[in-house]
């Protein structure tokens, strides 16, 4: 006990000299991670930084998606820092969401599994990039209700994306942003399964869902407020919005709204 | 209740069939092309029930129709569109094959599961294409036994049940949605093979239109085909100069 608490309070020693500061990192869609030993309850994701490089947790929007319609996503995801210098921190992240779309005897479900690779470069202590590529590997199995295989005219289908993140660290606990968001490839989602209808009837489903947009992007400013136990983000852009976690972008293109918030302690 | 097979291998090089092209037969049932000639209708009524013994309309429509309302709830449990319902713009383009198969019923029906190879079967393969379900699809009767109640116009009251048979290819038109119910079915339908009861089949090439509960078939005459329709209310000729309504037993006739 004594010794896991040691090597926490080394670890957090060693990741408050980095800048950004490990209470005041922006870490959602970076490679920072929410710092050791740290929860965070936001509205868009829980975690748990294990140590400074590892951080584990959920996305509490699927969880609530229950409480709307009949689908159950469960889903989680880790992020580990491989590099964790000063100015340059390099980290993958590999997040899992699993959707039962079964409906009237016919069973599917789609298993989505982004992996992510993200890089932070601090360019000077108050002007920051971060990028990151995100492979979405989805696959389905079963057939299941098509129509409950789509988010906002989007199927979860395989994806390359592409993301960057400006931060312009105005304050200690202000900076001003621009987020930016392209899926430079969208691939087809494939189904196919049998069902036994009744005593005297079974069916056979091959299907292919392909996304109306190819390519849909994002841009929007924003500002970030990060206190020692509270993180606020918020902006306004245009483009088609990217469903935070999973990156599933929507294909109504207009208004982009982002927000998140989180208690950390 | 439930086998999967697992999808998503990438790109899904999914190849949708061409299906059947009905467009011909459509036409020929929008508008009859031959007259009646009115001094003649004694040779018509014997033309007309001679093809009423051969399209069997007593019972097939309701073989068919029954098969068509299985293809409706696997559509419906797939989220699929109808044909002649716009898919969404708003949500991504689905492509599929459907293929429903069914048992028949057989000319008994012991407890138990269907005996698929007695009884014979019905195959459906319907195709969506970009969102929409194609208005053609094609079946493939095998040596179908089934004992059918019939419960159509061409039934005429008769709750006797028929033991039908039939083996051959379907084609089925859409004019509305695919029927979830058999009172909802409204379909083109043209079938080649063998057509009967027990112990009576022929071959040949039928075709006829299911607006249940009536029904229309055409009927080849001098420059054309007139259209027969059997409704609750009688029988109807219709030439391409006047109607005539006839009687349910088509015993009378008379220039509507």
């Amino acid at each position: 006990m004594a010794v896991t608490l040691a090597l926490a309070c080394a670890s957090r020693t060693a990741a408050a000299r980095l800048p950004p500061d490990d209470e005041r990192r922006l870490d959602e869609g970076t490679a920072l991670t929410v710092g050791a030993q740290t929860v965070k309850l936001g509205v868009l994701s829980f975690d748990y930084g294990i140590i400074d490089r590892l951080s584990v947790g959920t996305d509490p929007p699927f969880w609530a998606f229950r409480a709307a319609t009949s689908v159950f996503i469960p889903n989680a995801h880790l992020k580990f820092a491989f590099i964790n210098s000063s100015r340059f921190w390099l980290s993958g992240q590999v997040a899992f969401y699993y959707a039962d779309i079964s409906h009237n005897g016919s069973s599917g479900s789609i298993t989505a599994i982004p992996f992510s690779g993200l890089a932070s470069v601090g360019v000077t202590p108050g002007f920051w990039i971060h990028g990151d590529v995100t492979y979405d590997l989805v696959t389905a199995s079963g057939t299941g209700d098509l129509d409950r295989a789509d988010i906002g005219g989007s199927a979860g289908t395989r994806a390359i994306q592409t993301g960057a993140i400006l931060e312009w660290r105005l304050a200690p606990v202000f900076a001003i942003t621009l987020r930016g968001r392209l899926q430079v490839y969208t691939g087809r989602l494939a189904f196919s399964g049998d069902a036994q209808v009744d005593d005297h009837t079974s069916a056979t489903v091959d299907a292919r869902l392909t996304a109306r947009r190819q390519h849909p992007w994002v841009v929007i400013p924003g500002i970030a407020l990060l206190w020692r136990h509270v993180h606020l983000t918020a902006g306004v852009g245009y483009g088609n919005v990217f469903v935070p976690g999973v990156d599933i972008p929507l294909t109504r293109q207009g208004w982009a709204p982002d927000f998140s918030l989180a208690v950390l302690f | 209740m439930l086998v999967l097979a697992l999808g998503g291998c990438g790109a899904g090089e999914l190849q949708l069939p061409p299906g059947p092209d009905m467009t011909a037969l459509v036409t020929a049932y929008q508008a009859p092309t031959a007259p009646i000639d009115v001094a003649m209708l004694d040779t018509l009524r014997t033309n007309v029930q001679a093809r009423l013994l051969v399209l069997h309309l007593d019972w097939l429509p309701d073989l068919v129709a029954d098969a068509l309302t299985r293809l409706g709830a696997q559509l419906d449990a797939n989220g699929l569109s109808d044909p002649n319902a716009s898919p969404p713009t708003n949500r991504p383009i689905i492509d599929a094959v459907v293929s429903v198969d069914r048992v028949c019923v057989g000319w008994d029906d012991p407890p138990g599961p269907p005996d698929a190879t007695k009884n014979g079967a019905i195959n459906l393969t319907a195709v969506v294409d970009d969102g929409r379900l194609r208005q053609d699809v094609e079946a493939l009767a095998t040596m179908c036994h089934a004992r059918i109640q019939p419960s159509g116009a061409a039934a005429r009251g008769s709750s006797l049940a028929v033991d039908g048979f039939v083996d051959g290819t379907l084609d089925v038109h859409f004019y509305g949605r695919v029927p979830r119910t058999v009172a909802e079915t409204d379909v083109l339908v043209r079938i080649q093979g063998q057509i009967g009861v027990s112990g009576a089949t022929t071959s040949g090439e039928a075709d006829f239109r299911v607006r249940y509960p009536d029904l229309d078939f055409t009927v080849e005459q001098p420059g054309g085909e007139i259209i027969v329709t059997i409704s609750t209310d009688g029988v109807t000729l219709q030439g391409s100069n006047v109607t005539v309504q006839c009687s349910a037993d088509l015993s009378t006739c008379n220039p509507a």
